[in-house]
């Protein structure tokens, strides 16, 4: 898989190696649990549909992927 | 130190060894009277003058000291500053400048300026501009070095100017020795030396390290003056030079950051004869660094300084990100703009005023707006041409103020005690009867009607059902986004029991097991993986414990001859279809040999492998036939790279022949080839050459759908691995790729050289292409197919026979491992980095179709 899961997926930091030890895992601090949390509660997440075969072609087009970037787990 | 403006040579030559005042030694006049008030004043008082008699009031002695010697290194006569903590504990404090004027003052009785400077308060150096300082450091009340003198149990000061050294000694504040002349030298300088009373400092011992810490400031502070400290105590020895001055202190105090950009921002300016000078730098942490300096004094409660810079950066960012549109769902505040900051805002003023003597805060009012204007305007500057920094900012900013409303949140979820889990079952669960974790299970189920049909269907005793509402939106047309609607997070917490950053008490939750049930097809598995990964980052307990199950309800249900079965997934059903299509058929070739048997069924199984490569091949918009007609390789395989450079097309087997093609065509060029900018790069489809089928390119072009620049593009078509893996296989059986393509019209009418032979009759193929759908037709005869297109079609009977009855089921463990693949799919799918997604769903194509976590 190319995006490693030892980073934050709230701030994209680098875990330390023994991050999965942590009960925060897989974040790096209260905070950025607290932010996903958030992100859930206000459903912001989503998962954009991009599987559609016919739709394959269209996928080198600049598409807007969601509503709202922020919304993505940078 | 605080030299007084008296010029020397008015001083009468001295040849006698001490130059007193004309009320000589012994004597006790007036003048001396009038020197004590403020010698005793201080003495009695020390809280008023050094903040007090704590640590911080003791090494306040030594900052009141150095703030006169780096005055000197401002106004450019000093150097090098040493500061030396003896053996015996005092300390000496050593510059290069001009030394104090040790002349008699006619306006203060004749007595020596350096006697006046150690005994008298509001006298110094610095009341006069004219004395050599514009604006130095804050010491300007004249009231800091003779604090010193009167917190000393004895000092010692010796002045090199004038081609002599001079001493003068103290004790408590009274002078002891009067003005004496060492012998000849031609340096400059000023020496002090003191040893804190212990009859007012409580502990006289100084710390090494705040010490080292002050004075490195200082170093920071004054670009360019060396700073020394040494401890003879420990032996221990510093110096500090940096020419780079505050930009050195931000990178020093961002060393163990990791920095949002490498440049630290400085901004200089003066105005009104305020001189401002910041240093500013984002670091990906929380915390906010921002330090206050006026006239090189740490303001620790900041003041106009602080105030002005802070209003500046609030008004420069909010501007700059609302015209950009950053800040659309969050307004950031002033706070939010500073997390994560490290700032040295430092300003020399004529005047300064501060709060207190330990000038906690600077009070000149004119300074807020001098720093306002100045910062306001060299930031927005700043920002223009650093479109990329500013936008770091901004978005750090924007993050800032969702972490703050999100904490406000979470607080506000714990005021109202437990909201998210004792505020009563959420409304849609429908609980079951036992409490013996042992046996119950928890289904979480996609959708309303799903959930109402597992209701019915359920064991009541053991099973309970929470629907989830997996929301659809409809963002733009054909492109469906899901999201989990904002109130089923909180009824999961509620219904399991735990809440959110709880999540090591798996013990407490309600129920054994927790069973994730959605839709057999792709909106089912993005759901799941939705809930797996909301599971994975906040119930990472239950997950670890092996409390979390995937239900595996069916896709197909299949009648045959009355008798119901169901099927799991469309490529078992596939399956399924090919093996019985094949019972009793056989496969003719144009040369008449026949395929049956074993013998076909492993064609088949190679022709399987081909369906979908060659699928995701024309998807891209190239042509089987094209391809296979003017690229195949000798061996009968397809190009793997297809290349494009400016208006030709190449078509290359494989790695080596490609960078084979590309140094020649660069040594042809000479030089390196451009490469196509990635928007076009990626639009592959986009080509006509490519054959019929090919759609137009969107993006400028030569109108042929290429770009028009002469730019390189290789299109590294990775399924061609998979296809060419088959065909070898297939050579081996006679099959070329001539056989996956139609042949040329025979008079008119479609070629069918292939047949296939069954029970009831035949059935042509123009390719062998047509080899498994035809089979798949063949096998669906007799059987009633419904393929569901979602848990709620299922009836209660039927749901409960495939995906909840205990002894019927099969129910898959989540494994801490899915759980993770869930959660990097998750940030794959829904992730706003573009690149890595297309690259991803152009790779995993295949198995994205099927997304099984």
């Amino acid at each position: 898989m190319m995006i490693s899961p030892q980073t934050c997926p709230i701030c994209d930091k680098a875990l330390p190696a023994t991050a999965a030890e942590s009960k925060l895992f897989p974040f790096c601090s209260e905070r950025c649990r607290q932010v996903d949390l958030y992100r859930w509660m206000t459903g912001r997440y989503a998962i954009v549909e991009p599987l559609d075969p016919d739709e394959l072609e269209g996928l080198g087009e600049d598409r807007p992927v969601e509503d709202d970037d922020e919304a993505g787990g940078q | 130190m605080n030299p007084t403006p008296e010029s020397p040579e008015t001083q009468p030559a001295a040849e006698t060894e001490t130059l007193m005042p004309p009320a000589s030694r012994g004597d006790y006049t007036e003048e001396h009277i009038s020197a004590l008030p403020g010698i005793q004043g201080i003495r009695k008082r020390p809280a008023m003058y050094i903040g007090g008699t704590d640590a911080s009031g003791l090494h306040h002695l030594v900052s009141e000291l150095i703030d006169n010697s780096i005055d000197e290194a401002t106004a450019g006569y000093a150097t090098t500053i040493s500061v030396r903590v003896n053996a015996d504990g005092s300390i000496t404090a050593i510059d290069d400048g001009r030394g104090i004027p040790v002349g008699p003052m006619p306006t203060m009785a004749g007595r020596s300026a350096l006697e006046v400077v150690f005994t008298e308060i509001h006298a110094g150096g610095k009341f006069d501009r004219q004395g050599g300082y514009k604006t130095g450091t804050g010491g300007l009340h004249g009231v800091g070095i003779t604090a010193v003198n009167a917190c000393s149990e004895w000092l010692e000061v010796e002045v090199r100017r004038e081609g002599h050294v001079w001493t003068m000694e103290f004790a408590r504040g009274e002078m002891v020795e009067g003005l004496t002349k060492l012998g000849k030298t031609d340096q400059t300088g000023t020496k002090v030396t003191f040893k804190p009373d212990p009859q007012i400092f409580p502990e006289t011992s100084f710390s090494y390290e705040t010490l080292h810490k002050r004075l490195q400031d200082m170093a920071f502070l004054n670009a360019g003056v060396r700073i020394r400290i040494a401890d003879e105590r420990s032996g221990q020895s510093d110096e500090f030079c940096y020419q780079e001055g505050l930009v050195e202190f931000v990178r020093f105090l961002n060393s163990t950051e990791n920095v949002l950009f490498p440049d630290v921002i400085r901004i200089t300016g003066e105005q009104d004869g305020v001189l401002v000078d910041v240093a500013m730098q984002y670091g990906d942490g929380y915390s906010e660094n921002v330090r206050a300096y006026a006239n090189c004094i740490l303001n620790p409660d900041g003041g106009t300084h602080l105030s002005g810079f802070k209003m500046a950066l609030t008004r420069t960012i909010n501007n700059y990100g609302r015209r950009e549109n950053i800040f659309k769902d969050f307004t950031p505040s002033g706070d939010d703009f500073r997390e994560g900051l490290t700032a040295i805002i430092s300003v020399r003023v004529p005047e300064p005023q501060f709060e207190s003597q330990t000038k906690v805060k600077l009070t000149n009012a004119d300074v807020e707006g001098v720093v306002n204007s100045i910062v306001g305007e060299k930031l927005s500057q700043f920002f223009e041409e650093n479109p990329s920094i500013a936008k770091i900012i901004a978005q750090k900013g924007l993050r800032a103020a969702e972490a703050r409303e999100a904490a406000r949140k979470a607080r506000e979820m714990v005021r109202r005690k437990g909201a998210l889990t004792t505020g009563g079952l959420p409304e849609k669960l429908r609980d079951c009867r036992s409490r013996d974790r042992d046996e119950t299970e928890l289904y979480l189920v996609e959708g309303d009607s799903a959930g109402g049909s597992a209701d019915t269907g359920r064991d009541a005793g053991t099973q309970a059902i929470l629907p989830l509402r997996g929301k659809i939106l409809n963002v733009e047309k054909a492109q469906l986004v899901k999201v989990l609607d904002n109130a089923e997070i909180s009824n999961i917490f509620k219904a399991i029991g735990i809440a959110p950053g709880d999540t090591q008490d798996v013990a407490k939750r309600r129920y054994g097991k927790l069973i994730v049930m959605t839709d057999a097809d792709v909106d089912g598995s993005h759901i799941r993986t939705l809930l797996l990964t909301f599971l994975f980052r906040h119930m990472r307990e239950l997950v670890k414990e092996g409390c979390v199950y995937i239900a595996q309800p069916p896709l197909y249900r299949v009648v045959q001859k009355k008798k119901t079965r169901y099927v799991q997934t469309h490529e078992q059903m596939m399956q399924e279809l090919v093996e019985l299509g094949l019972d009793g058929s056989s496969l003719a070739f144009p040369d008449g040999t026949v395929f049956e048997g074993e013998h076909l069924s492993r064609l088949v199984e190679i022709m399987a492998r081909l369906e979908e490569p060659l699928a995701m091949l024309e998807r891209r918009g190239v042509d089987l036939r094209y391809v296979s007609t003017h690229h195949a390789s000798a061996e009968g395989l397809l190009p793997r790279y297809r290349v494009f450079l400016g208006r030709e097309q190449h078509w290359f087997v494989d790695k080596t022949a490609l960078d084979q093609f590309l140094s020649q065509e660069q040594d042809r060029r000479g030089g390196e080839l451009k490469i196509a900018d990635e928007q076009e790069a990626h639009d592959t489809s986009a080509s006509p050459d490519g054959g019929p089928g090919a759609v137009a390119d969107r993006h400028v072009s030569d109108g042929n759908g290429r770009p028009t620049d002469g730019a390189l593009q290789v299109v590294d078509l990775h399924e061609i691995r998979s296809i060419n893996l088959a065909l070898v296989d297939l050579k081996a059986y006679g099959v070329t790729l001539e056989d996956l393509v139609p042949r040329d019209l025979a008079s008119g009418e479609p070629a069918h050289p292939f047949t296939i032979r069954h029970e009831d009759g035949e059935t042509p193929l123009t390719t062998l292409r047509e080899l498994l759908p035809s089979l798949r037709k063949l096998g669906e005869k007799g059987l009633r197919l419904t393929r569901f297109k979602g848990l709620g079609e299922m009836d209660p009977e039927e749901l409960w026979e495939t995906s909840m009855d205990k002894t019927k089921r099969t129910l898959l463990k989540v494994a801490m491992e899915d759980a993770t693949a869930a959660e990097r799919i998750f940030r794959v799918l829904m992730g706003d980095r573009v690149e890595p997604r297309r690259e991803f769903i152009e790779k995993h194509a295949l198995e994205v179709r099927d997304l099984d976590v």
